[in-house]
């Protein structure tokens, strides 16, 4: 298939995975801005050139020294963490596959907003709406968290409206700079100062006593609503016991749909690209501990944070342990990650602070920038081919994977 | 060249009748019935007692995509038994495994060919790519159209069918599919509006178009188009006592174009009987026996717990208070279609499961033409895919099918034809329905049969007077000429392929530009262009598959 010349660029830098097309502004066509990319760009301007060149020049003696180090590592290891900032299905399907193979542990580091989320799945379950789907059909949308949602995924309001006017109810703790981002894409907001607890407790009443409860705004529209959108995101969602609180959404939603219409768009990490294809590939989302190359499933215990704790506290297990750390990011590495002293094999494009015999680094580059990779949009709905015009395909996570236990 | 020699074998795969043991030879990638005189034998296997079938396709059955992730993901717990150091001799570890057991568990059958029924447009990559990491497979899916409001507002607009037959193709070829399927026409759509039921003549909420208007539009771009498969149709109101009614206007709705209709045994119940369910399994089959444009695969339902998974949304909420256990998730999804999940046990002292199984069974059994009728049971929807053997054993041992039969809801004995139906279905017959009959519904010439020339997917079983266990444990297994199983032992796989399907007579609907596609009205609906969903083949290649154009011959 020839795809035309004017295939707009997919940033990979957010899960919104968008293509950033242009757009007109006064009969001029101007770039779409976006304040993580633009933050993104910028990282990645400032290190690209001194990526690619090392990437392109790289000291190939060097680095089979230190690929043969890593080498050694993995032999010794009698337990092995494969972890880290995995977003991509291609960095995904290493991952597992290289625990499969050396019959370790799988979990991203920062896995646990998720499993809140995918805990209640494995409950409850609930009704689910992707992005296209509810920004073409509905009539209200109820967008429960805080400002972190638009940190993380800016042009998200963007992607949501439709070009007519929406009402939506803005829930918990929100800037007045972002009730005015939500505005100026085109909704028509009202913000409810709440208790995040409240939210499904207060939909309950609003739907089982109808008007006589509730004549307020809020209410009417809550129940005049033909098709009702639901966003929240599991990393932007500031309430004790999230997982419960997810529950007594799903179960809120599930029930209102006998009469009405609702549905909840869970916005995703770009993690997200991690559970779903270890789901495909296993069987289990992530957190798993392959046993004979079986993978066992064990959501509270196999969590990447408490395998380092319990190795760290046990000295001649930390002796025999090794992480295998992905990363798909430019981000530091994480200071919790940082502080353990357990041997580790770093592969990303971010050297660690230090490297020393028991900290090893394998070099890669970024996707999208230095290699394809593909990657799920929040709602995990839709996979983008991230496409890269000139690729390093040699320094890639899943290259260097491949050749640890070659 | 590689020659290898299947000595003293008896060939079943429905073309070729004869009984007697024969010699067969593998070249390299393809089957031929002689070699020169002078050729080397590579390897030589001395079958005596054995048979061989080319390897089985599995025309339907969910093994990729959003919706089959999700049933993965909620279903974590795992059948005792499958642990241990042998997993795969015991059950399947969940309804829906990952896709390196399916891959395994289909190969540990002889299967070597699969479809994914239900690929949603804007998430066939997803399914193209659990598909790829299903080892031991050559897979292609189905694009689900029919309930995507592109096409609903085309068809209500009056739109020509050429700029119809265009759209499709874009669709089709950028979701690289094998085929379309309609789930429900239009009424996935109609539930967003909060509409619980459209039958085949009833308006959308919405929009003035019927699921009629729908099926005709597709079925007619189907033939016009030229694609390999037929319009593979999930018809309206399933699972609904009295639904033979919608089942059969189905059929008159595509006015004698090829259709296939999928998972037949939801779609043929009465409302009579006992308890207002009944069997009109005689109706369906009578249909089929009379339309030679018409095929079926069954959705055999086979007791035990399983999960369904649909793109019908619509009825799979109707059903949600019959999950078992309690959960359950359902998806609106991308102005294209949904999806409803819901774990589900089928019991043998139930009416309705009993009254379910006698149904497919029927259909079967009354229809003549065992390559219009292939062999499935909707994986997981039915039951799991690994419950083949058992299946087909039901259909060749009429002693068998009534031992279960006896443990039947009584209501549901008493009400049941099956006893009148002493019918065994031959070697050959199990062959067509999970060979031949789906390699030619597919348009697929060199799969399905072993003809010279053919590709090398060759199954050994051994004679076995107990089919179920002749079909669960094959000696030996060829996947492209190369050995890939021993005994239940897997060696190294070879290349996969995926299937997609030939476009002879709309090549230029391909490239960019295509009429069909108004790149306006896509974007305002979905926020993206086109070309962010669609599947170049370079994707394949690049992961080192191969790509396999099917074609309708007729």
């Amino acid at each position: 298939m020839n795809e035309p010349s004017r295939q707009p660029p997919i940033c990979s830098f957010c899960s919104l995975v968008c293509e950033l097309p242009d757009e007109l502004h006064d009969l001029q066509m101007l770039p779409v801005f976006c304040s993580k990319r633009d933050i993104q760009s910028k990282r990645i301007a400032a290190s690209l050139e001194g990526l690619t060149t090392d990437l392109r020049h790289a000291d190939s003696e060097a680095l089979s020294a230190t690929l043969g180090r890593a080498i050694g590592l993995v032999r010794q290891a009698h337990s092995v963490l494969v972890t880290g900032r995995i977003h991509t299905v291609e960095s995904a399907r290493a991952a597992v596959e290289l625990a499969q193979r050396l019959d370790g542990m799988v979990d991203p580091w920062d896995s646990d907003e998720a499993f809140d989320s995918i805990l209640s799945m494995q409950r409850v379950g609930g009704y689910g709406v992707s992005l296209g789907e509810a920004r073409d059909h509905s009539d209200l949308w109820i967008v429960v968290g805080d400002d972190r949602l638009l940190e993380q995924t800016p042009r998200l309001p963007h992607a949501m409206h439709r070009g007519e006017s929406v009402p939506m109810l803005l829930i918990g703790r929100w800037s007045d700079a972002s009730i005015q981002v939500w505005s100026e894409a085109g909704f028509d907001v009202l913000c409810i100062e709440t208790g995040l607890e409240e939210i499904p407790k207060y939909l309950s009443q609003v739907s089982r006593l109808g008007s006589n409860y509730c004549d307020s705004q809020t209410g009417r529209w809550i129940l005049d609503a033909k098709y009702t959108s639901i966003l929240y995101s599991p990393t932007a969602l500031e309430v004790e016991c999230r997982d419960l609180w997810i529950d007594l959404l799903s179960r809120w939603v599930l029930n209102r749909n006998e009469t009405t219409r609702v549905a909840t768009l869970a916005w995703g990490s770009l993690q997200s690209t991690f559970h779903q294809t270890c789901t495909w590939l296993t069987g289990f989302p992530g957190r798993i501990r392959f046993q004979n190359h079986q993978p066992s499933y064990d959501p509270h215990r196999h969590r990447a944070k408490d395998w380092c704790d319990r190795q760290s506290a046990s000295g001649t297990a930390a002796e025999k342990s090794l992480i295998i750390w992905i990363d798909d990011t430019l981000d530091d590495l994480p200071t919790d990650f940082d502080a353990s002293k357990l041997r580790r094999v770093i592969v990303g494009p971010n050297p660690p602070s230090t490297l020393s015999e028991s900290q090893l680094w394998l070099p890669t580059g970024i996707a999208g920038t230095t290699f394809a990779a593909n990657m799920f949009r929040g709602d995990q709905t839709i996979l983008a081919k991230i496409p890269c015009a000139d690729p390093l395909p040699s320094f890639t996570p899943s290259a260097w994977l491949g050749r640890l236990t070659r | 060249m590689t020659i290898t020699r299947l000595k003293n074998v008896r060939i079943v795969d429905g073309i070729h009748a004869s009984s007697k043991p024969t010699d067969l030879y593998i070249v390299d990638q393809k089957l031929a019935r002689q070699i020169p005189a002078d050729a080397r034998i590579d390897t030589d296997y001395d079958l005596e007692d054995h048979l061989v079938m080319s390897g089985g396709i599995d025309i339907h059955t969910h093994i990729g995509g959003g919706k089959v992730n999700l049933a993965r993901l909620l279903w974590p717990e795992r059948s005792s038994k499958s642990v241990g150091e042998k997993p795969w001799l015991g059950p399947l570890s969940a309804p829906v495994p990952g896709t390196w057991e399916t891959g395994r568990r289909y190969l540990q059958m002889g299967y070597t060919t699969c479809f994914e029924p239900a690929m949603l447009p804007a998430n066939a990559r997803q399914s193209h790519m659990e598909m790829r990491d299903t080892p031991w497979l050559d897979t292609g899916g189905y694009v689900v159209l029919g309930n995507d409001r592109m096409l609903l507002s085309m068809i209500a607009s009056r739109a020509g069918q050429d700029q119809i037959n265009d759209y499709v193709a874009w669709m089709v070829a950028s979701s690289a599919a094998m085929a379309i399927k309609v789930v429900n026409a239009g009424g996935i759509d109609a539930f967003k509006f909060n509409q619980r039921q459209l039958n085949v003549d009833e308006a959308h909420p919405t929009l003035p178009v019927t699921p009629r208007d729908i099926l005709w539009s597709l079925s007619t771009a189907a033939e016009e188009l030229g694609l390999a498969h037929p319009l593979h149709v999930h018809c309206s109101n399933l699972g609904t006592p009295g639904n033979i009614t919608s089942t059969l206007a189905t059929l008159d709705a595509v006015e004698g174009r090829r259709i296939h209709l999928t998972h037949a045994q939801y779609h043929c119940y009465g409302d009579q009987g006992p308890h207002g369910f009944s069997s009109e399994a005689s109706k369906l089959a009578d249909r089929v026996n009379r339309s030679n444009h018409v095929s079926i695969d069954v959705g055999q339902v086979l007791f035990g717990q399983t999960i369904t998974l649909s793109a019908d949304t619509m009825h799979q909420f109707a059903n949600r208070k019959l999950a078992s256990p309690r959960k359950q998730i359902f998806q609106d999804l991308e102005c294209q279609a949904g999806c409803g999940l819901l774990p589900f046990r089928y019991k043998e002292g139930q009416y309705v499961h009993g009254l379910q199984w006698t149904i497919g069974l029927e259909l079967f059994l009354r229809i003549q033409d065992p390559t219009r009728v292939f062999l499935t049971t909707d994986h997981p929807n039915g039951g799991p895919f690994t419950g083949y053997p058992h299946l087909i054993r039901l259909l060749m041992d009429y002693d068998f099918r009534m031992s279960i039969f006896d443990r039947l809801h009584p209501d549901a004995k008493a009400c049941s034809s099956l006893p009148s139906l002493k019918r065994e279905y031959r070697l050959d017959e199990i062959a067509a329905i999970t060979r031949l009959g789906p390699a030619r519904a597919l348009g697929l010439q060199h799969r399905g049969n072993l003809s010279p020339g053919s590709i090398a997917d060759v199954v050994v079983y051994r004679n076995d007077n107990n089919a179920e266990t002749m079909f669960s444990s094959p000696e030996i297994v060829f996947r492209k000429g190369r050995l890939v199983m021993r005994r239940g032992e897997l060696l190294e796989d070879c290349s996969k392929t995926v299937l997609v399907s030939e476009f002879p007579n709309r090549t230029d609907a391909l490239t960019w530009g295509a009429r069909g596609v108004n790149r306006q009205r896509w974007q305002k609906l979905y926020g993206y262009t086109p070309w962010l969903t669609a599947i170049g083949s370079d994707e394949f290649t690049d992961e080192g598959l191969g790509i396999e154009h099917a074609l309708w011959h007729g």
